[in-house]
């Protein structure tokens, strides 16, 4: 059992300025995860994620770790159309790849 | 291998000396993963019976060009993932799959048949490069190829071998697929070092 809103006053009711899945895809960006894979050398994934993403080698190497640690890593985020052409190029450098909206 | 097989030149180039062998070895299966790919090319695979796509039938100009895919990009195949595990390794699915199968299936119909294209190219260079003499040496562009290449092979074997990290857990010398262990490994070693030749640290 609930009580009823109180009628809002119309006139004073403003309006949202935008659609508010712009503000949704800004708080919940889209992230690409590499996944842990027996075959990969591991120098070779640090190597792949200097070369794509422009990472130093200390990050690239602590990315590297997490996936073999941990099984993955999210590696990049942004739009969703941005995740989808880094996880091409994640899988055409012979990387394991998904993307997904972040949560 | 008692030298390094890539060494470094000056001017961003790579220098590759392997024997002869080896060399053939190298070349024969690249050739037989590239027959996997050409067999399996997206481009050429049936449509998956998309209505939209269904302009086709009895389309007297119909030459096989589909001026659809040729605006959007998008290819003939359907986007279901390949049967094959190598295959499947080698173009995996951009979202996980249980996650969102219909997004998988844009995904693929959108990147397969690039990814596709440049596997086999570079798979193209490594074979032209790899017979042209006991030392050759490869521009920049060449090494990525031979880089890129040389793990598609890893993967491809790796997938068929079931390899995992445990390396105790692998079969012994008597076993019948001890030699395609062996090339497997042999293949992490000249990966190794062209990537050391190509500036990374001899680590890991």
């Amino acid at each position: 059992m609930s009580v009823a809103p109180i009628a809002p006053d119309i006139e004073r009711v403003s309006r949202p300025e935008q659609a508010t899945d712009e503000v949704f895809d800004l708080s919940r960006p889209w992230v690409a995860i590499v996944w842990n894979d027996p075959v990969n050398l591991m120098s070779y994934v640090v190597y792949v994620l200097q070369k794509l993403f422009g990472y130093s080698r200390e990050k690239a190497t602590a990315l590297m770790l997490d996936v073999h640690h941990k099984g993955r890593a999210v590696v990049s985020a942004g739009s969703r159309e941005q995740m989808e052409a880094d996880v091409a190029r994640l899988h055409a450098a012979g990387l394991w790849a998904t993307l997904r909206q972040d949560d | 291998m008692s030298r390094a097989a890539f060494r470094a030149d000056d001017d961003g180039a790579v220098t590759v000396r392997l024997p002869s062998w080896l060399r053939r070895l190298l070349a024969e299966q690249l050739a037989d993963l590239d027959r996997l790919l050409a067999d399996n090319d997206p481009t050429t695979a049936p449509a998956g019976g998309d209505p939209a796509g269904g302009d086709g039938a009895g389309d007297p100009a119909g030459a096989g060009a589909d001026p659809l895919a040729a605006i959007t990009g998008l290819t003939g195949a359907d986007g279901s993932p390949p049967e094959d595990p190598v295959l499947r390794r080698l173009r995996p699915a951009g979202y996980a799959e249980d996650a969102d199968p219909e997004a998988s299936r844009e995904f693929r119909r959108f990147t397969e048949a690039d990814l596709a294209a440049v596997q086999r190219a570079r798979i193209a260079t490594v074979r032209e490069t790899v017979l042209a003499g006991d030392r050759v040496q490869l521009d920049p562009e060449q090494a990525q190829a031979w880089l890129g290449a040389l793990n598609d092979l890893r993967l491809a074997l790796g997938t068929r071998l079931g390899v995992s990290e445990d390396l105790a857990a692998e079969p012994g010398p008597e076993h019948p697929l001890a030699g395609s262990y062996e090339l497997y490994h042999l293949l992490g070693a000249l990966q190794h070092q062209l990537l050391v030749a190509l500036g990374a640290p001899d680590e890991f």
